[in-house]
């Protein structure tokens, strides 16, 4: 089996895993609140996706800092509190895309401060005898970003096809989904990027083996 | 005695899948040439075009799984055809495309397809574009209009336009039932299907002798569409939305919309509804009262086959509590002969 | 009498009409939406209830005085975050030390759902709506436990679906965690076709 060498690839790919092939929404399925419902447009998205990183960035380095002093259940207490500071103090960072972005985001925004990839983040990086900080600090920032981008993608789709805008200019289109704003669509669509995700990282990996194995025939000749 | 050497599924039944899902298509293409004669070739056009995108996308998506496209496998076809006769006469084309990709793309094959399907596809597409657009699923011509088979549907003036001649749409008896007004149609014009409304659903009295028919074929079993049917009538008898007259409520109620429609084909698909007799009573009456509650609280007209959706997804709850409470009495049967039996001993 | 009405009905709303999980999709995230045994559901959603109800029926009254200073203008909804969160830790810290000395054994099942159940999106949401609608006491208490509520009984109508989908031949990449978004999805859309409009967020 060329098993070895596949997870040697995998240790590679372990610094950027989170935009990709352990993408927050569509892999893990962590966070589906704000891509299910706040992705009605661009805008939105952006918005989110900015307190998003802004929130996780420092709390998991506090966690991965901090972690070892605490109990478990003092440290989730600690880092919500902290996360919901940092959701406030980042809130005036947003204003500039639109003056009524904070009321189209709603209860949404201080949601982030309990959203499940912080709380997996921090009690990975909390634990005793865990990986550097570095480590933390790289996770928490691949992690903002495949964030950002399964948003982005599902809020330009619903955007685009839904109310013939992309970040608030009219598109010209022939036919108008308007079903596409509403909730259940932010489900479906999810669910089919999701399916997506799998199937061409299951495709990726399939590749990468065969070619593997291949290369091993080539080069042993007994 | 006499063994069977075949293996498990011992079907003594000459029917076969193909022949079921025939029986129904044969009914929806009686529907389609009702349509026909109430809104000439306009109907037939937007039925053709519907099961054509229906089989297209569901050979499609058969592909993409990965299987062989089954020739014998005409649910594609009842399902574009029930989408089709749901719609009005004057319905854009792309609303019909769009209703039937969703049915079959979204509903049908991540599900796993034929036979495997949890929501009924006809009902998710038909409501995906009721969603989407309200104004050109609910608005309908009177029968006998001169449609154009190339007519188009024009958001502004809610009317169909070709050439020069726009065609005024009507009102639901529905429609009316919802705002709170008695509808002013006759009742003998309604059971002839003789106003505005849905393409295949308006003729009570073809529908009625559809049912029979299936009923007497044995594609479906009664427990379901006469418990559903009655249920209806009984809410619509005790709570009338309209004066003070049950009866009267009672008629109109059951007349207008897709009612007896959904009931004939939408909620007596095999798949989506559940195995035993006695869960699909349960089922009948639970179906028929979300059905009326969504027409008296919900936010659109027609509401049938938004409440087919929610059943759907309490069909396999139904049938294992029903299982479980059967196992339970049989238990106790056997008990009680034990005991019996100790008794003579 | 009337009050117990009110009470009843905003429930009621907040089970069925403004459930949660399918109107407002708070709640879903993988943890709960796989969990593996209805017990474990029932476990997970009782948490949620009695979270959500007891920091409600604490952030209230502080969030009634939070109100009526007028000289916070702005401030006063980013002080209301900062408040529900204070009284969600608080009443999640007493649930915890509480079972932990002295109930040990229903401790030992509650540790594993605690964290992921009083940190939820649901409980903060549910009572950040029931605040900015500026509900009286008796609806925000009827609200949060209806939202608690609806939550349990969407989760086990999701693990409904998933005992039926296991007799299904789903496509592969489907299978798990994209199948139930699909179903909790389809759902939805005949949910929406109770409602019809627009929920206040």
């Amino acid at each position: 089996m060329k098993l070895e060498k596949l997870r040697e690839r995998k240790k590679h790919s372990r610094w950027l895993e989170g935009i990709f092939s352990k993408n927050p929404v569509f892999v893990k399925g962590l966070a589906l609140p704000f891509a299910i419902m706040i992705t009605t447009n661009l805008k939105n998205a952006v918005a989110l996706s900015i307190i998003f990183a802004c929130v996780l960035i420092p709390t998991v380095l506090l966690a991965s800092l901090t972690g070892k002093y605490l109990p478990r259940w003092l440290s989730m207490m600690v880092y919500s509190l902290f996360a919901m500071a940092l959701v406030i103090a980042s809130i005036p960072l947003i204003q500039p895309i639109s003056p009524e972005i904070g009321d189209s985001l709603g209860i949404y925004i201080p949601i982030v401060a309990v959203n499940a990839v912080l709380q997996m983040l921090c009690l990975r990086y909390s634990e005793k005898n865990f990986s550097p900080t570095i480590m933390a600090l790289t996770d928490a920032v691949t992690y903002s970003i495949g964030f950002c981008l399964a948003l982005c993608l599902i809020a330009a789709l619903r955007e685009y096809f839904g109310s013939g805008t992309l970040w608030g200019i009219s598109v010209q289109l022939p036919v108008r989904l308007s079903g596409l704003q509403v909730a259940f669509s932010g489900f479906i669509l999810t669910a089919f990027f999701s399916a997506f995700f799998r199937f061409v990282k299951r495709f990726l990996l399939c590749l990468t083996y065969r070619r593997l194995s291949r290369h091993a025939e080539g080069t042993a000749p007994l | 005695m006499k063994l069977d050497k075949r293996p498990a599924p011992h079907i003594r039944f000459q029917d076969t899948n193909t022949t079921l899902m025939l029986d129904v298509v044969i009914l929806l293409l009686v529907l389609c040439a009702l349509a026909y004669l109430f809104y000439g070739l306009r109907a037939l056009a937007v039925c053709g075009f519907s099961v054509a995108v229906a089989v297209v996308s569901d050979v499609l998506c058969s592909f993409l799984r990965g299987k062989k496209a089954n020739v014998r496998d005409l649910s594609p076809v009842i399902t574009g055809l029930i989408i089709a006769l749901a719609m009005p006469a004057t319905v854009s084309y792309y609303v019909v495309a769009a209703a039937v990709l969703f049915a079959i793309v979204v509903v049908k094959h991540p599900f796993g397809g034929t036979g495997n399907n949890v929501f009924n596809p006809a009902a998710a597409g038909f409501s995906f574009a009721a969603i989407c657009w309200p104004l050109q699923v609910f608005m309908y011509p009177m029968p006998f209009a001169a449609l154009d088979v190339a007519g188009t549907f024009s958001y502004k003036l809610q009317a169909f336009v070709y050439g020069d001649t726009v065609i005024k749409l009507f009102q639901n008896p529905a429609f009316v039932l919802k705002l709170g007004g008695t509808p002013t149609n006759d009742i003998t014009e309604m059971i002839l299907g003789n106003y505005p409304g849905p393409m295949g659903a308006t003729n009570i009295l073809v529908l009625l002798t559809c049912l029979i028919y299936l009923l007497f074929r044995r594609t479906i079993r009664w427990q379901l569409p006469i418990p559903y049917l009655a249920s209806c009538a009984f809410m619509a008898f005790l709570f009338p939305r309209i004066g003070t007259n049950g009866i009267q409520s009672l008629l109109y109620e059951m007349m207008s919309g897709m009612l007896l429609f959904g009931a004939v084909f939408m909620i007596t698909d095999p798949a989506t509804s559940p195995k035993r007799d006695t869960s699909l009573v349960i089922y009948g009456i639970f179906t028929g009262i979300i059905t009326m509650l969504f027409r008296y609280f919900g936010g659109f007209e027609e509401s049938m086959s938004f409440a087919v959706l929610f059943a759907n997804v309490f069909a396999p709850v139904i049938d294992r509590y029903n299982e479980s409470i059967h196992r339970m009495i049989r238990r106790k049967n056997l008990e009680v002969r034990k005991a019996k039996r100790a008794q003579k001993a | 009498m009337n009050v117990i009405q009110e009470f009843l009905v905003v429930m009621l709303t907040a089970i069925v009409l403004q459930n949660a999980v399918f109107t407002r999709g708070l709640g879903a995230n993988k943890n709960a939406l796989t969990l593996s045994s209805p017990r474990k559901i029932l476990l997970y959603g009782a948490t949620l209830s009695f979270v959500t109800l007891v920091s409600s029926l604490l952030a209230w009254p502080l969030n009634n005085l939070l109100r009526e200073k007028e000289s916070l203008s702005e401030g006063r909804l980013h002080l209301r975050y900062l408040l529900v969160m204070v009284c969600l830790c608080a009443v999640f810290a007493i649930l915890f030390l509480l079972t932990r000395a002295y109930l040990p054994r229903l401790h030992y099942y509650l540790r594993q759902v605690v964290f992921s159940a009083s940190f939820n999106s649901a409980a903060v949401g549910s009572m950040l709506i029931a605040f900015s609608e500026s509900y009286g006491f008796v609806k925000t208490l009827g609200f949060a436990l209806g939202s608690g509520i609806g939550c349990t009984l969407a989760f086990l109508l999701v693990f409904e679906g998933k005992r039926r989908l296991a007799l299904s031949d789903v496509p592969r990449s489907f299978r798990g965690l994209p199948i139930m978004l699909l179903y909790i999805g389809i759902f939805s859309l005949a949910v929406y076709g109770l409602i019809g409009h627009q929920l206040p967020t």
